[in-house]
């Protein structure tokens, strides 16, 4: 019995494993994001935000709100990709925690394991049945709570919350040309399997700036997500409407729609027919918008949002400048490498010797 | 073969459907039935039924993220796979699933 819960902690560590995890906890909290974001930006827009009372100053506020939330239920989600709902509890209080003492996003994403890690051992410890019942109910909010208050507050806070404040000084300290490569590089992550989970790394360090109030790697991120749908878009609807078919024509002005959203998923339909030429393409468009972005210093209190976080950039004329400089980079390159159509539709190879595992 | 499947990812808005309408389409190209359930950011949708399950040789579990219910599949074979592979080699993905389940004589 003790031995399956190492085989099943040790689980937790799996490359694979971890990530899902990791990716749970970011879903729960795409949705915090976007809903604390456009709560900031209607109350910045319709302004207002320092006199108590008004619409503006309440917007603001519940975005503030939904911003300190967001790490703890990342927390909350990766204990719970861990270990079920048992973990929520004790993984929002770590999370929240770790926003109190400045860990942010690593304090919160550490919060979480622990939460699962805790949960797990709890769950299975050998006691009655009469006593097993309480142990969701009072045992893990407990224990869990406790141990996290003392690991994040004590000893993993700390040299997080240090760590975490190097790298803004390090990224407030950096010349325009090492800015430009690091957004490049953010961009190109964002751009390179749209939506996907590198894409969701990008995204996490980002997310890592901003809880630490550092917005310009936001502003980057959302033009660098926005920019891949709206680059194929002006392909296929511009610059070579003759090299893409007509199904390709009604996915373009979809594609528009989800960029103006911000998101980059839009681009993916182009993206799986025809990787090799489409994702060098994203990742350059996507690369160099960001880079501008953060060479030329633009900031966006928003994490998300599409086109509705141009009123509240700091710059909001770079801003969507360098939206349509990479959109453009991506389209003109495309419309140049792709080829005529020809009508062979690429079929998968079908074999019967992928490398996955059945779990009887 | 018949199969049941769960498909989730990140954000639950594009690779979760794909992955399931890749799942469908190479089924019906081979011959075999399956259903697949979606868990995007809609919540559960095309949920799978009881008799499903039970019918079913083996659970595909296409997700990015942690799948909800899958205490639903105790007791079956049941594949973990990323949506990529899904969407991207559906069908080697059934058939690979096929031939291990056939060395494995589950297949009823």
């Amino acid at each position: 019995m003790a031995k399956n819960v190492g085989v099943e902690i040790r689980n937790i560590f799996t490359a694979q494993n971890l990530q899902k995890h990791f990716l749970t906890g970011l879903s729960f909290m795409i949705p915090v994001i976007i809903m604390s974001g456009f709560c900031t930006a209607i109350g910045r827009i319709i302004g207002n935000t320092d006199v108590e009372g008004t619409v503006g100053y309440w917007l603001l506020t519940a975005g503030n709100g939904g911003f300190s939330i967001m790490i703890a239920i990342l927390a909350a989600g990766i204990g719970y990709s861990i270990a079920g709902k048992a973990a929520i509890a004790p993984g929002i209080m770590g999370g929240f925690l770790s926003v109190t003492v400045n860990a942010s996003f690593l304090g919160g994403m550490i919060a979480g394991l622990l939460a699962g890690i805790v949960t797990i051992l709890l769950v299975r410890l050998p006691l009655p049945k009469t006593v097993k019942g309480i142990i969701p109910l009072v045992i893990i909010p407990l224990v869990g709570g406790i141990l996290e208050v003392l690991v994040i507050i004590w000893i993993v806070g700390p040299p997080l919350a240090a760590l975490t404040s190097a790298a803004i000084n390090f990224f407030m300290n950096m010349n325009t040309g090492s800015k430009f490569l690091l957004g490049f590089c953010l961009g190109s992550m964002t751009g390179f399997d749209m939506g996907g989970p590198v894409n969701k790394i990008s995204f996490a360090i980002v997310t890592a700036f901003a809880s630490s109030g550092v917005w310009g790697p936001a502003a980057g991120k959302n033009v660098a997500a926005m920019a891949p749908p709206l680059g194929i878009a002006l392909s296929v609807l511009i610059f070579a409407p003759k090299k893409w078919k007509p199904a390709d024509r009604q996915n373009a002005i979809a594609a528009i729609i989800m960029s103006m959203c911000q998101v980059t998923e839009g681009a993916l339909p182009f993206a799986f027919e025809d990787p090799v030429r489409t994702v060098p393409c994203v990742v350059l468009g996507s690369g160099i918008a960001d880079g501008l972005i953060m060479s030329w210093g633009v900031t966006v209190p928003l994490l998300s949002g599409g086109i509705f976080t141009i009123p509240v950039a700091s710059a909001p004329l770079l801003y969507a400048a360098a939206l349509l400089i990479g959109a453009c980079i991506t389209g003109i390159l495309l419309s140049i490498v792709k080829p005529k159509i020809k009508e062979d539709m690429k079929e998968e190879k079908v074999t019967d010797d992928l490398n996955i595992n059945i779990d009887f | 073969m018949k199969f049941v499947g769960v498909t989730s990812c990140t954000v639950g808005i594009a690779h979760t459907y794909m992955a399931r309408e890749k799942l469908l389409s190479a089924a019906k190209e081979l011959d075999m039935i399956g259903h697949v359930e979606t868990q995007g950011s809609a919540g559960v949708e095309n949920e799978l039924s009881q008799d499903e399950i039970k019918d079913a040789d083996v659970v595909i579990i296409a997700a990015d993220v942690a799948v909800t219910g899958e205490e639903r599949f105790a007791g079956k074979p049941i594949v973990h796979v990323p949506t990529n592979t899904a969407i991207q080699t559906p069908k080697s993905l059934l058939k690979t699933i096929q031939k291990k389940l056939n060395s494995k004589r589950f297949v009823r």
